[in-house]
């Protein structure tokens, strides 16, 4: 078997199916990926038995075959080679050669028929998501995913499928991160209504969600869903992922997300994150909280961390801010950090009610308008 | 055979012919649904497995599936669905009043934060540790278990009461609050009771009930992931912290030191925590001394075994509860012979049902005596003479050779016949025999210590105590 194809749409492919391999060594063959030739295309796949990540190269193909090659120094080696170049990759046996230009490297495959078999869908696709809507609502949402694996259900992102929006949302019960995805006319047909009644909503492994979000490229218009036999299919450009759903029950967290707000004050990302970066530079090692104090009167929003071992720092921002007598709250200011990070608007509304009880971050757009499709809670730090 | 006896034996099979690697990726958490028509239906966890058995080991599980079911020819996999777990989520916990925050410190802090103060630091950041409250948090509580539902009788009822006034006041007064006391006895119940008691008037509060066990389990994954900052986080944001089945911590060091840590941490700022363990503290061996200290420092309070009554009482509830009806008789009997625990009464009580349900009869005496037949030999024959004797020489303060010598003294010879009437009832010795033993006696006058003592039973209420007394002494030196 020999084939070639450029470096770009190699290394890219590669991307793809690295992050899906395993890291476990009882079963070495995880940390290879398949190389195979069918139907005279060239199908790269991988997967960690949590997800399964299958890609077609463009190629010129001579002869037939398959094998299983090990992951990493492949990718290493045609993420270095020049751009521009032209791979040819030659398998005899067991031996596996890459030539491109000057470079050229051998290594040992393994046997194809101890790879998993990965599973492909039989039926039809289910229904289409926007894909750059879908990438963006991804990027806010992550960060706030658990990782702590005594929570299983944490672990992942959940999706809540309602008439014509997707709400996607991830916690790890100290903030919590909701967008709500619009569904496109046209987009919620049959498929998806038949999908529903399966299915109101499903919990996804957050290594899927990273996934989608990182093989959704700029020019992505779509991505197809598909549900079969307890699995999820996404098909993104010739990219198809099937991932397991996370079993569990995903806690009721808009119960939680409160209706309104006692006070609101509209601030500059920017001017806010650099005062609550700094803040967590003084914060206590302990504790590890920042107070901020928030007067409506003098439209002022003071952000201060003192700890014994390092010293103080206050930081004044100003902003319209609405509400009645000052407040202070403190907070942990990693999880204030990640809420303005995913954040994607110059302006940001602060919102707050009590010392005690979640405060929220949303966007507002270059038009003033506040985005009520995202919302941000962090949970305060209690007396 | 049943699918699940099926599975395990295939599985059995299988894990000998391949690696342990591929074993256990492929067929962890697989198991037989149902055989139709020659299929062997196979649930497996995600669909990597799915078709890894059905493409690569399919021959392999035949081969073995027609070992034990000839009839089987092929197998089919599906993937489990998600399966709600049963896990009770505590409706979300919103944080509530500040209620343990003094309102001199509230001000003094506010007047810190506000004027820029020259105080020392630790002015308005406190060093008690505080962290952001959780939105969603699981406190492992089994709402089945209340303190109405909870027989108190003499055996528990300081234990319970501790328990009912922790739950109103807590960290306030019995701090660490130490239950301990045999297997089955209602340790379990009593911990949960209390706990969801605390959820129902403050369900603002942070609740955890754990098992030392799953603590343990915890704290590795913790260290496996590189979290432990995290899991001691989330043990000190309790408000009540509940401790099932401490001694298995015995031996721990890592996991006591983990605790110790997370109990001091609860402690100073008045959170409560209950403790349970099949033992006082005293006798928990490899527990380091500062946690022994420290577990000494609260309350302790023992449950021991029930009584009689408090056995029949438990029973008459339970039968409530399951509605169905027993003969007082049979109940008794039930009381009177189950003995050990809690748990076994209700396992005996069950296993009456089940019979009567099965044969279509009411639960009789009769009944009730042979199906528990069994179970009460069982409980029996791990009794041996001497340890009849050594519980009588006891309880009367006699001495064995007394008990073997001939003579009349009127305390030795009663206490000689309750230990041969005894003998009788429980060893089902013949009389000849326990003639033997007591230095060479005829038979007959082993027939009329028995005699005596069954007639006096009734009668007189200090033997009926006596004899009652002796037999927990016997099953239960036993059972521990």
């Amino acid at each position: 078997m020999k084939v070639t194809c450029t470096q770009e749409n190699l290394s890219k492919a590669l991307s793809f199916l690295e992050r899906a391999t395993g890291k476990q060594t009882a079963l070495p063959i995880l940390s290879n990926f398949l190389i195979r030739v069918e139907k005279g295309k060239l199908k790269l796949s991988s997967t960690n038995l949590e997800i399964g990540v299958t890609t077609y190269v463009n190629a010129k193909i001579e002869g037939a075959g398959e094998i299983a090659a090990p992951v990493k120094i492949i990718s290493n080696f045609v993420g270095n080679l020049p751009s521009g170049e032209v791979v040819v990759i030659d398998v005899q046996g067991s031996a596996i050669s890459l030539e491109s230009g000057g470079y050229d490297m051998r290594v040992r495959g393994l046997d194809p028929k101890d790879f998993p078999i990965i599973p492909e869908k039989k039926g039809e696709t289910s229904f289409h998501l926007p894909a750059q809507a879908l990438k963006s609502a991804l990027q806010r949402i992550l960060p706030c995913v658990s990782m702590n694996e005594s929570r299983l259900e944490l672990t992942g992102v959940n999706m809540l499928f309602l008439d014509d929006e997707v709400h996607i949302a991830a916690t790890d019960s100290f903030r919590l991160a909701e967008q709500v995805l619009r569904l496109p006319d046209g987009a919620s047909g049959e498929g998806y209504d038949l999908f529903r009644s399966q299915n109101s909503s499903l919990i996804l492994p957050h290594i899927t969600m990273q996934e989608l979000a990182r093989i959704i490229s700029p020019e992505t218009e779509t991505v197809a869903v598909t549900f079969e036999e307890n699995q999820v299919f996404f098909d993104i450009d010739g990219v198809s992922v099937v991932s397991r759903i996370i079993n569990g029950k995903y806690p009721d967290y808009k119960q939680i997300l409160p209706k309104e707000f006692a006070y609101a004050a509209k601030l500059s990302r920017e001017e806010l994150l650099r005062a609550v970066r700094m803040a967590g530079v003084f914060a206590s090692q302990m504790s590890g909280e920042m107070l901020v104090s928030v007067s409506p009167d003098s439209g002022e929003v003071l952000v201060a961390a003192r700890s014994s071992e390092v010293g103080e720092n206050r930081t004044v921002i100003h902003g319209e801010i609405s509400g009645g007598e000052p407040v202070q709250i403190l907070f942990n200011p990693r999880y204030v950090i990640d809420g303005l990070n995913a954040i994607s608007t110059d302006s940001v509304y602060f919102l707050l009610n009590s010392p005690s009880s979640p405060a929220g971050f949303r966007m507002i757009g270059s038009d003033g308008v506040i985005d009520q499709d995202y919302l941000y809670i962090a949970m305060p730090i209690r007396k | 055979m049943e699918h699940q006896e099926l599975w395990k034996s295939v599985l059995g099979q299988i894990e000998l012919s391949i690696s342990k690697a591929n074993f256990v990726t492929w067929f962890q958490g697989t198991a037989i649904v149902s055989v139709e028509d020659g299929t062997a239906i196979i649930s497996v966890p995600n669909g990597f497995a799915k078709e890894w058995l059905e493409n690569k080991y399919n021959h392999t599980i035949i081969q073995a599936l027609r070992g034990f079911d000839e009839t089987i020819r092929s197998i089919r996999c599906i993937i489990s669905g998600p399966q709600p777990i049963k896990k009770s989520f505590d409706a979300v916990v919103q944080p509530g009043s500040q209620a343990t925050m003094k309102p001199d410190v509230q001000s003094q802090q506010r007047t810190n934060s506000n004027t820029q103060t020259t105080r020392p630091a630790g002015g308005f950041i406190q060093t008690a540790p505080k962290q952001a409250t959780a939105m969603f948090h699981e406190s492992n509580l089994n709402p089945r278990y209340t303190f109405a539902d909870y027989i108190v009788a003499e055996n528990n009822e300081l234990a319970n009461a501790a328990c009912v006034a922790v739950s109103r006041n807590l960290g306030q007064i019995y701090n660490p609050l130490f239950i301990y006391g045999g297997v089955g006895l209602g340790k379990t119940h009593l911990l949960q009771a209390l706990g969801n008691e605390v959820k129902r008037e403050h369900p603002e509060k942070n609740i955890k009930y754990i098992t030392s066990e799953r603590f343990t389990s915890e704290l590795v994954d913790s260290i496996k992931n590189q979290r432990t900052d995290k899991f001691k986080e989330y043990y000190q944001q309790m408000d009540l912290l509940i401790i099932d089945d401490v001694q298995f911590l015995s031996g721990r060091e890592k996991t006591q030191n983990e605790f110790f840590h997370i109990f001091n941490a609860l402690y100073q700022i008045n959170k409560q925590i209950v403790i349970s363990s099949d033992r006082p503290p005293k006798a928990i061996p490899t527990l380091e001394d500062r946690l022994r200290s420290r577990f000494e420092g609260g309350m302790i309070t023992d449950i021991s075994q029930p009584n009689e009554e408090t056995r029949l009482a438990i029973l008459r509830k339970k039968v409530t509860e399951k509605g169905i009806s027993i003969e007082e008789d049979a109940l008794r009997f039930i009381a009177e012979n189950i003995t050990q625990n809690i748990r076994e009464i209700e396992g005996a009580l069950n296993r009456v049902i089940a019979y009567s349900e099965f044969y279509k009869t009411a639960p009789s005496i009769s009944l009730v005596e042979k199906v528990l037949s069994q179970l009460i030999i069982q409980n029996k024959k791990n009794i041996q003479t001497k340890d009849i004797v050594a519980a009588v020489e006891k309880l009367y303060s006699v001495s064995e050779e007394d008990l073997l010598k001939k003579g009349r003294k009127k305390g030795i010879s009663n206490a000689r016949q309750v230990a041969m009437y005894l003998m009788r009832t429980e060893l089902n010795m013949p009389f000849s025999s326990i003639g033997d033993f007591f230095g060479g006696r005829d038979h007959t006058t082993a027939l009329h210590a028995f005699e005596k003592v069954s007639g006096e039973i009734e009668k007189n209420l200090r033997l009926k105590g006596e004899l009652s007394t002796l037999k927990n002494e016997l099953y239960q030196s036993n059972g521990a």
